[in-house]
């Protein structure tokens, strides 16, 4: 009897003690004094090792502690002795992925939420650790839920986007997208922001949609305008990309890229006397800049100022730029066009030397030396051969050797190469040209009528186009022009 | 000391630099008395008619052995309104070095929008008549032969073209009369004002200014050219249709007649612009029929088409077969083609220096001649930009440029003389049409070439070579009046050259009907004359004398069978 009042009278003095341990440790860790808080604990649960309350708190206290193995260990205990409690898996699923254990991380979440499906700390965690770890798909479902608490919707949004985004549901990034612009809940700048990530996923076309409605709601934002620039430039808008961008210079007229980026839209737009009084404008600020020479020689080059382009172009070149090659080549180009073949073909053959990959380079040395006379020929076509390794299905190559061949008056490999060339490309009127001339040459009359009845259709085509209004000012789709 | 006399230290004076002759002299308006210029209406909305003009044609109107010069000016059109009365100049070569304007008193007085001039004596009375073409009409001018012309149009039975450009007057069907090719070039009837991205330079909306430009004629649609069928009672009769020259538009600037092939029927070379030339060989006097793509004269040597412009006709290389010539815009070089016989051509451009010297040029009026009568014949070239505004843009390019020539040196080269043919060949012009003759009949021959918006220019060709040359003028009887199609041969020491007369050529022009033989420092043997049908005979004169003109009447001097 005594010995069981004794249990009893020890029993409760434990029970006492624990729980002085509990609130000292409880008033402890609301101080923030986790250390104390654990040395409490660990008594505590020696005390009373069935008490899930005691091991969470103790694993808790570990956790602000940083003692993550430890604090893993108790949390274990705490969710072995309370396995109806989602709180011990919730932290769980933080540590384990502190510790690098991913997948019991997950497990820990999953378990956590089957218990507990809208506690909203660990859906965010839990739709972050998804992401992170490659699993965007698992991630839109807690993301869902997140969507619709008011604190979390926005940041929630931009997630689900970029899951979608992640896992290539275009539909599902649209229809987020919208449904993000029309809540308001994304400021300017945040759309700004979204519309980079869309960029760098790559899907320019919803990334286009929510820089105009973050320009129509703040229209001075200069990213937004050079990021929408960039993506009509690579639409091949190049007008409105001009527009776009020379906005994005106007408001900040201090960035390189964005001066840069104007330049490029310029270009691309044939627009070479804007360009070239734009960067005399912006010369003292970037004309440093070796971007800013090659830009400023291409305008030369545009406007037909080849001397300047020349002299722009060989300053550049005493800099060491970054693509020479590619600097020879369009120096290569502005003597050619000067008539100083010597020189071009220096260039040309510097670029090639530089960048031996690039065919251009090799097409346009074959077309000076072919221009030169009859003893420039098979060097002409020992260039081509290269080009043709490099694009072997370029038609202009072909056209190219099919016409060195006829000026060889090897007819009958000029024929072969210029069949190949309008095989490649119907189109190419040239091709046609020099090959109905071969034919009648080689007395093949008959296809000769016929490549000149193909002439006849596609020059008809090309002067319906350049004579409709909507064309003006446009070159014909038919392009066969060459130099 | 003696002084030299005045007159003898101002003509070496004009001669340049003591010791020193230059191959052309120009004469200035003070001393020549052709102090007529070129008004070319531009206006704000640059319509293209304006950048064309004007065509020069030289010729004897009043039949007394001395060549005259006849310009067109513009005048009034559908687009132009001019504020003054503007008129064309005909001036008569008074035979001393000047000319006197005789426009009025002859009568060629009738307004249009002139372009180019062709000369023939249509009705064959021996009196040089004119046809002017023009935007939106052409006038044919009767020479009544005592120094006036009659505007015989409305009864002739020519049809108003929308934009005659270069004429010709040539036998095709060898009847013994003269028809008449119309040029017509591209279908601007909306008179269309163009931005800068439409202009001939192209490109981007770059200026920031508001205005128009000069019309890319490619975004024009083509137009076919005309054949008139000379009836022979002042009428002709509209025979495109029937000989197929209608069958195949284009815009025509330039136009030679010649017998490509020496089937004694005359064929034509037209220049297109932005489109292939066209190569219409004469197929037995029924039909034309265009190869101008298969023979090679159709595209550039690339296979693409080019802005053809002035072209000539003549044996370069001296092997009997008559080559061709089409100078093109900036970029894309003056073409000359060898023929290579069986209606094949080769573009020796490149190979005889051509291509380099024209690159960065845009050319007009050219010729071949033989300007120092060496027995090859040289090429005289004239340029300019078709555009006002390109000096603001694109600055590589000018819009005035030199005129060249170019000293065939032996039928497979080309020089270029520079400015050692004289002051002339140093400065720039904005060039449109040239003629060739020879105005002061000393065998020598002379250009003129005009001005857009300027004054003509008089080079006096100093003849220095002093090579010896016979100059003919045919008199045909039953052959056309102009013995076109006429094959000439000549023996020098034994070897036989030959010629086919040709008309028309360079741009917009008409030159002298006569020919000039260069012989070197040789005697000619014999030349001959084979007319052309539907006469067929043939005349020879041995021995003639060199160094002047001799005419040869159609059967006078029967030749051997």
């Amino acid at each position: 009897m005594v010995a069981v009042q004794l249990l009893v009278l020890f029993a409760a003095a434990q029970q006492s003690s624990t729980a002085t341990l509990w609130e000292e440790a409880k008033a402890a860790l609301d101080r923030g004094q986790f250390a104390e808080a654990r040395r409490l604990l660990t008594q505590a649960v020696q005390i009373s090792p069935k008490d899930p309350a005691l091991w969470f708190h103790l694993g808790v206290s570990y956790s602000e502690l940083n003692q993550v193995d430890e604090a893993i260990d108790a949390l274990e205990k705490a969710r072995r002795l309370a396995p109806d409690k989602a709180e011990p898996d919730f932290n769980l699923g933080l540590l384990y992925w502190k510790r690098g254990d991913v997948g019991k991380a997950k497990e820990a979440y999953r378990a956590g939420l089957a218990l507990d499906p809208k506690q909203t700390g660990a859906l965010q965690n839990y739709s972050v650790l998804l992401m992170k770890t490659g699993e965007s798909e698992k991630a839109i479902e807690p993301l869902l839920t997140l969507k619709n608490i008011p604190e979390l919707s926005l940041a929630s949004r931009v997630s689900l986007i970029e899951c979608y985004l992640k896992t290539k549901d275009r539909q599902g990034v649209e229809r987020e997208t919208d449904e993000l612009l029309q809540s308001g809940l994304a400021p300017p700048k945040d759309q700004t922001a979204i519309a980079a990530i869309l960029i760098q996923e790559n899907d320019p076309e919803v990334a286009e949609k929510v820089l105009r409605n973050s320009l129509k709601l703040d229209p001075d934002q200069a990213k937004a305008h050079a990021a929408l620039g960039v993506i009509l430039m690579n639409r091949k808008s190049y007008e409105e990309a001009a527009r776009s961008l020379e906005t994005a210079v106007r408001l900040q007229p201090d960035s390189a890229e964005f001066a840069m980026a104007f330049s490029e839209s310029l270009l691309l737009w044939n627009r070479p006397t804007t360009l070239l009084v734009f960067l005399k404008s912006v010369e003292p600020r970037f004309q440093a800049l070796p971007e800013f020479q090659y830009k400023l020689a291409l305008a030369y080059y545009g406007v037909q100022e080849f001397s300047n382009a020349v002299d722009t172009l060989e300053n550049l070149l005493r800099t060491n730029p970054r693509r020479k090659d590619q600097v020879y080549y369009i120096l290569g180009n502005s003597y050619f066009t000067m008539g100083k073949f010597d020189r071009s073909e220096a260039a040309f053959r510097k670029a090639i030397e530089l960048n031996p990959k690039e065919p251009d380079y090799y097409e346009n040395l074959a077309t000076l030396l072919r221009k030169e006379g009859p003893e420039r020929l098979d060097d002409a076509i020992l260039q081509l051969g290269r080009a043709s390794e490099f694009a072997p299905s370029d038609a202009r190559v072909a056209l190219e050797l099919g016409l060195c061949y006829e000026s060889k008056g090897e007819l009958k490999d000029a024929a072969a190469f210029l069949e190949s060339a309008v095989e490649k490309q119907p189109g190419l009127v040239p091709a046609h040209v020099a090959l109905a001339r071969i034919y009648f040459r080689m007395g093949r009359k008959s296809d000769g009528r016929k490549e000149k009845t193909t002439i006849a259709a596609l020059e008809q085509k090309k002067q319906q186009q350049r004579l409709d209004p909507k064309h003006a000012g446009k070159e014909a789709i038919v392009d066969d022009q060459i130099q | 000391m003696k002084l030299l006399p005045s007159f003898a230290f101002s003509f070496l004076f004009a001669s340049g630099s003591l010791g020193t002759a230059f191959l052309f002299r120009e004469v200035p308006p003070g001393e020549s008395g052709i102090t007529w210029v070129h008004e070319n209406a531009r206006s704000a909305n640059r319509y293209l008619p304006e950048t064309a003009g004007p065509g020069v044609a030289i010729f004897d109107y009043n039949n007394d052995g001395r060549m005259d010069i006849l310009l067109v000016n513009s005048g009034p059109s559908s687009f132009y309104t001019p504020k003054t009365k503007l008129h064309h100049a005909l001036y008569r070569n008074n035979g001393d070095g000047t000319f006197t304007d005789v426009t009025q008193q002859a009568g060629i007085t009738t307004d249009l929008f002139g372009m180019g001039a062709a000369i023939g004596d249509y009705d064959g009375d021996g009196w040089q008549d004119i046809f002017l073409t023009g935007y939106g009409k052409a006038v044919l001018y009767h020479n009544n032969g005592n120094g006036t012309f009659s505007d015989v149009t409305a009864q002739s039975g020519i049809a108003q073209p929308q934009w005659g450009t270069s004429a010709v007057w040539f036998d095709y069907d060898n009847d013994g009369k003269l028809d008449l090719f119309v040029g017509q070039f591209a279908d601007y009837s909306e008179k269309r004002i163009c931005q800068i991205a439409d202009s001939y330079g192209g490109g981007g909306a770059d200026v920031p200014k508001a205005q128009a430009y000069y019309c890319n004629p490619q975004y024009f649609g083509a137009l076919p050219s005309r054949l008139y069928r000379n009836l022979g009672n002042g009428r002709f009769e509209d025979v495109s249709e029937r000989t197929g020259i209608l069958s195949k538009p284009g815009k025509a600037w330039g136009v030679v007649a010649a017998d490509i092939d020496g089937d004694g029927y005359t064929d034509l070379f037209v220049s297109n612009d932005t489109m292939a030339n066209f190569l219409w060989m004469n197929r037995h006097g029924e039909k034309f029929e265009e190869v101008g793509l298969e023979s090679g004269v159709g595209y550039s040597a690339d296979g693409t088409p080019r802005s053809g412009m002035g072209v000539d006709a003549g044996d370069f290389d001296g092997d009997g077969r008559v080559d061709l010539m089409v100078d093109n815009m900036d970029q894309q070089t003056t073409s000359l083609y060898r023929n290579a016989g069986e209606e094949m051509f080769e573009d020796l451009n490149a190979k005889t220096g051509l291509a380099l010297a024209t690159r960065l040029l845009s050319g007009w009026g050219l010729g071949f001649f033989d300007y120092d009568n060496d027995g090859r014949l040289d090429l005289i070239l004239s340029h300019g930009y078709p555009d006002d505004m390109v000096d603001e843009r694109h600055r590589g390019v000018t819009y005035r440029e030199p005129i060249l020539l170019m000293r065939n040196v032996d039928g497979r080269k080309l020089e270029s003389i520079g400015e050692a043919a004289g002051p002339a060949f140093g400065k720039m012009y904005a060039a449109r049409g040239l003629a060739i003759g020879d105005l002061n009949n000393d065998g020598y021959p002379d250009v003129v070439f005009t001005e857009n918006g300027g004054p003509p220019h008089l080079l006096m060709n100093n003849a220095t070579a002093k090579n010896h040359w016979l100059g003919l003028k045919l008199q045909a009887k039953t052959a056309n009046p102009a013995a076109i199609g006429a094959v000439i041969q000549w023996s020098i020491a034994g070897r036989v050259f030959s010629r086919v007369k040709s008309a028309g050529g360079s741009f917009l022009s008409s030159r002298d009907p006569r020919e000039l033989i260069g012989s070197g420092k040789q005697q000619i043997d014999w030349v001959e004359v084979k007319w052309p049908a539907p006469s067929n005979c043939v005349d020879r004169i041995s021995a003639p004398r060199m160094d002047q003109y001799l005419t040869v009447g159609e059967g006078q001097n029967p030749g051997p069978k």
